[in-house]
């Protein structure tokens, strides 16, 4: 039996539910994050998730290219997002609380890194919620799950153009919103790396 | 064109280098810009910083939630049934059948039945045309060929 991911398309869309299942172990993290970032709230994320998964089983066989499961995924998701956004009407609560790994539980010495790590990932994850949606999802879909910007544009109803300049505004407002955020991470100079 | 200016073009073009986006020209352009201001480079590194920040993953709790909500899928799907297989050979056999009677229609009516409006008696034209060849069906799966034709 192969592990060809467009294997598992051509065999989850006879309906064998373990193939089905495997797609989602390869998709479903990055899947995730994309809906995480995307609602602000892990609740919300997993019952999108959960709604579009049963969705994508479903019409599996309705997708044609098996060589673009990830994107086809993505566009469900974010159609069953946007379905339920219009059904609350309004704007999504954001989860800001940030969770700090009980330092008892830590070696000493990885202490410091870990918690200016979690800080930095809590900045991070605060500034990408204060972005406008689209913004957030483009980042996202290029960051998280890799897809270039003429599937970003498909997936999110918006021309290729439109979705490289989202990019580029999201980025422009996250290197003003994080000022010290490469200092914190003590990089390097872009050209003494080259 | 100002330093100030040519600053505003190089960090519109930050994202697009680091997406290897660049024609060779432009990326050598601006690589000797950012080599000698500090602004731009110092640019640079933030948005690769938060780039590779949220490529990451360093976000434990993200990712243990992650996994376990992954780990709840075959829960998720357990009381779905199979997706109902969207039959093409179906669909394509029905798109088929459908031509064949417009066909056969368009075959069997006259210029008159189409002048009156009324094809109410093409559908016996076409049965009789049809029970001849409905017999011999018949004939071959239910008796089959006759002992002479087997000799």
């Amino acid at each position: 039996m192969s592990d060809d991911p467009a294997d598992f398309v051509l065999r989850a869309r006879r309906g064998d539910k373990a193939a089905f299942e495997s797609l989602i172990a390869l998709h479903g993290a990055d899947l995730l994050r994309f809906l995480l970032r995307l609602t602000g709230r892990r609740e919300e994320a997993q019952d999108v998730f959960q709604d579009s998964l049963l969705l994508a089983f479903r019409s599996i066989a309705s997708l044609r290219d098996a060589e673009a499961f990830r994107p086809w995924l993505a566009m469900i998701a974010t159609n069953v997002f946007k379905k339920r956004a219009r059904r609350n009407r309004g704007p999504m609560p954001l989860e800001l609380t940030p969770e700090i790994t009980d330092p008892a539980t830590m070696e000493h010495e990885s202490l410091s890194s870990a918690l200016e790590s979690q800080e930095r990932a809590r900045l991070l994850r605060a500034a990408i919620d204060e972005l406008p949606a689209r913004q957030r999802a483009v980042i996202s879909l290029r960051l998280d799950l890799g897809l270039p910007f003429q599937q970003i544009g498909t997936t999110l109803g918006i021309s290729e153009e439109n979705a490289r300049a989202n990019h580029y505004q999201a980025l422009k407002t996250l290197r003003k919103s994080l000022p010290s955020f490469s200092r914190s991470l003590g990089s390097e100079r872009f050209l003494d790396e080259r | 064109m100002t330093p100030k200016n040519e600053c505003l073009l190089i960090v519109d073009r930050l994202g697009n280098l680091l997406e290897n986006d660049l024609p060779p020209g432009e990326l050598l352009l601006i690589r000797a810009h950012l080599q000698d201001c500090e602004a731009c480079s110092r640019a640079f590194t933030d948005t690769k910083s938060i780039i590779a920040g949220i490529a990451a993953r360093n976000d434990d709790h993200e990712e243990a939630w992650i996994e376990s909500t992954l780990a709840r899928v075959p829960q998720m799907l357990a009381t779905e049934r199979l997706p109902p297989v969207r039959n093409h050979d179906r669909t394509l056999a029905l798109s088929f059948a459908a031509l064949l009677v417009l066909a056969t229609t368009l075959k069997f009516a006259t210029p008159d039945d189409f002048a009156a409006n009324s094809l109410k008696d093409v559908p016996r034209a076409v049965l009789e045309r049809l029970r001849p060849l409905a017999s011999q069906l018949r004939g071959f799966y239910f008796v089959g060929p006759s002992r002479g034709d087997a000799r």
